[in-house]
């Protein structure tokens, strides 16, 4: 999957416009990336990518390159 | 002693019987006398699950009940093979956990098969006449989350809701043939799949500050719905028909 497709599935999961998000993009500095958010990624990893990630991995994530790297 | 919650050699389908709730009344079943016919789709956990019971005459099968389709062949087989029916204890359930953002065609169609689709074509078919004896007592899992919206249970929600409407008419249908069909409706189990998924996808921390919380008398144990599940099965019950009975330690209070 190419880097651009995974910013596009975050970029929906989490409902923000496109271009919002990049790489260096700290997590913690989204307003929507809250505890439904970590979960939304729970379940959109093992549909899309199938991965099986727990919560205590997505708690760990502190930036967007994080997830992409996951998303491997 | 009295014989209306004797549970002696009546004949109990129980689905789901191969873990949590699904597995405690299985074994409550067997302790209180009754012939349990067990089923869900993995038959090593169900022999595990036979392995835990004491008594004899109790059987599995092995079926994948998103095969809506197949059942209505399977309960043919159960019944020549085992006999009629005294009761059925539906515990097959899908409890995905994902917001709605995540919650596209494919889930929910895989959630409500098993909650509701299944469940409808399973008291479709134990209900005849030629499946089930007069005074056959029909049970459901439900969920408190079918009467009371949670974040990220959407799915698990609108099935069992579904679940509890099919019961309620159901059990208006079926009373002049004196088959009563319940439910019970809970919150947080432990030791099932749900709890299993809620404590790995929140933290033990948070799932124990919100048990103090939300569930007055803590986290609750299968064997709480097993209790409930007998009595329903039993003739005890016999006045309790359409009903969605809540065993949750206070979470809907």
């Amino acid at each position: 999957m190419t880097q651009e497709k995974k910013i596009a599935l975050l970029e929906d999961m989490l409902d923000v416009d496109e271009g919002t998000l990049t790489p260096a993009t700290v997590l913690a500095d989204l307003d929507e990336w809250d505890s439904l958010a970590r979960l939304s990624l729970i379940v959109m990893m093992s549909d899309e990518c199938d991965k099986q990630v727990t919560g205590a991995d997505v708690r760990a994530y502190v930036t967007v390159q994080d997830i992409l790297t996951a998303m491997d | 002693m009295d014989q209306r919650y004797s549970l002696a050699g009546k004949h109990i389908l129980v689905t789901g019987a191969s873990s949590g709730i699904g597995r405690a009344v299985a074994l409550r079943l067997d302790a209180l006398g009754a012939r349990v016919t067990l089923l869900a789709r993995s038959e090593e956990r169900l022999k595990e699950t036979l392995a835990c019971m004491q008594g004899g005459e109790h059987a599995f099968f092995c079926y994948d009940l998103s095969d809506v389709e197949g059942i209505e062949a399977l309960i043919k087989e159960i019944v020549a093979a085992r006999g009629k029916l005294d009761g059925m204890m539906y515990c097959a359930g899908d409890c995905l956990r994902a917001p709605l953002a995540v919650c596209k065609p494919a889930a929910v169609r895989e959630s409500m098969q098993i909650n509701y689709f299944a469940f409808v074509e399973m008291l479709r078919c134990v209900s005849k006449s030629k499946s089930c004896n007069s005074g056959a007592s029909f049970v459901a899992m439900s969920s408190d989350s079918s009467m009371k919206g949670e974040k990220c249970l959407l799915t698990l929600s609108a099935g069992k809701a579904a679940m509890n409407s099919a019961v309620r008419c159901a059990a208006k249908e079926l009373a002049p043939k004196k088959i009563r069909v319940n439910a019970i409706v809970t919150a947080f189990i432990g030791g099932t799949r749900m709890i299993g998924t809620t404590l790995e996808n929140f933290g033990e921390e948070h799932v124990h500050s919100f048990f103090a919380e939300n569930q007055p008398l803590g986290e609750g144990k299968p064997e709480y719905i097993a209790d409930a599940a007998a009595f329903l099965l039993s003739d005890a019950a016999q006045f309790i028909t359409g009903a969605i009975m809540v065993v949750d330690g206070g979470y809907l209070a």
